[in-house]
């Protein structure tokens, strides 16, 4: 009984193992029957250790289990289970690896396209520049070309620079204050060069389109604000939106951060932070603020 | 036909008056910039038609429906945003002019609203 007991812990503990570090995903099989082999011995091995060299250490009398017979079949019985639970696990961390991927696309797909109110009203702006000012709608168009090219390739990436992610919101800044000039005044404090750090796309976008909605946007006038700093090392890249208008706190139906959340917990998985918060005299002001790692898986 | 053009953005409202103006019989007699705006301007009465966009300060334009007088002017919502179409038919508006608005887009309403206006 022991015996039995411990040959069924070995088989599966130690069979998925030797299967997976022996076969991982992806393997080239041109070495295929050496780790077939190698497999093969260790299955023998371990059943041959339990069930001979135990029983002769421990002066064991012979039972079922240690039966010539019984023990070839026991090796068989592990090196094909092994490969069993060994696959399925294999297939269980390849489900929950395309779960994750599809979960990023999609996320992605959310964002492939950029807030359509700002969009079709800057186009309704740039309609009526054309009649009173070719210059300036045609410097319209192409800021939002620029940015539409930006998004567009943002879309293909998991993580991109964030000198792009800057210039992506840049432009968004830029693009609200040709419309009207005194909506806000910008604050624009980031270190030049923009640090070498690889961000999630758009995930400062959600930010600037977030704080523009419901502070200028929604008739807040005043100061907006975005810091981007680096500390420590490895570095931590933080970087923080402080917009006029008091946080309202999550809006029932609103995607946009929601899904800036769930983007940075497939990126980082865990090690990122996002907070946002009412500030200034009488929280009449609101704060986003993002703490990324300086890689992003 | 008298018309309100309600909308927070100075170039939008630039752009709808200019479009307007063409129209015959029709007549910009104010603008507004938020949705407290829009509605202290149609409580005090000689506006047929109100342009009202959804996305303003204070007052959206479908909360500002909400409030709508019984007797106010008929509105025809005009906006970047397609998926309030059914929400805007369903307060009571004429028609749904989208952004960037067509220089042809006003004149269909406007066309259509006289006779609403008369009746």
């Amino acid at each position: 009984m022991p015996l039995g007991v411990l040959m069924c812990v070995a088989f599966v503990a130690i069979a998925p193992v030797s299967y997976r570090v022996l076969f991982p995903d992806g393997l080239d099989l041109s070495n295929g029957a050496v780790r077939l082999v190698l497999y093969a011995l260790i299955g023998a091995g371990v059943i041959l250790s339990l069930g001979v060299g135990v029983p002769r250490t421990l002066n064991m009398r012979a039972t079922f289990l240690t039966e010539r017979t019984s023990l070839a079949v026991i090796v068989a019985m592990f090196l094909v289970g092994g490969w069993g639970l060994g696959r399925d696990i294999g297939f269980e961390q390849r489900v929950q690896r395309l779960q994750a991927e599809a979960e990023r696309a999609h996320l992605l797909a959310l964002r492939s396209t950029v807030d359509p109110h700002f969009l079709f009203n800057t186009l309704n702006a740039i309609a009526e520049w054309c009649r009173l000012d070719g210059a300036v709608a045609e410097r319209a168009v192409l800021e939002l070309s620029a940015m539409l090219r930006a998004v567009l390739s943002g879309v293909k990436e998991t993580h991109w620079p964030l000198a792009k992610e800057l210039d992506l919101a840049r432009m968004v800044f830029d693009l609200h204050l040709l419309r009207d000039k005194d909506l806000f005044a910008l604050e624009w404090a980031v270190p030049d060069p923009v640090p070498n750090v690889q961000v999630p796309p758009m995930c400062v976008l959600t930010l600037v389109e977030n704080a523009m909605k419901h502070g200028p946007g929604a008739g807040h006038r005043g100061l907006v604000s975005l810091t981007v700093r680096t500390e420590g090392s490895p570095p931590t890249l933080t970087v923080r939106l402080e917009n006029p208008g008091r946080f309202a706190g999550s809006r029932p139906g609103s995607h946009g951060l929601p899904s800036l959340e769930r983007q940075l917990a497939l990126a980082y998985r865990g090690r990122a932070r996002f907070s946002i918060h009412g500030a200034g005299e009488g929280d009449a002001r609101t704060v986003a603020e993002l703490e990324l790692p300086g890689d992003a898986e | 036909m008298k018309v309100l053009i309600a909308d927070d953005e100075q170039l939008a409202r630039a752009r709808l008056t200019r479009l307007l103006q063409v129209i015959d019989g029709v007549e910009v007699v104010g603008e507004a910039k938020d949705g407290e705006e829009v509605l202290a301007t149609v409580r005090r009465g000689g506006v047929d038609v109100v342009l009202l966009d959804v996305q303003m300060p204070k007052l959206s334009g479908t909360e500002a429906m909400a409030l709508w007088p019984a007797d106010g002017p008929m509105v025809i919502f005009c906006t970047a945003h397609a998926e309030h179409a059914v929400k805007a038919f369903d307060t009571g508006a004429v028609d749904y002019l989208l952004k960037p608005v067509r220089a042809s887009a006003p004149s269909t309403p406007a066309a259509r609203t006289p006779r609403r206006v008369r009746e």
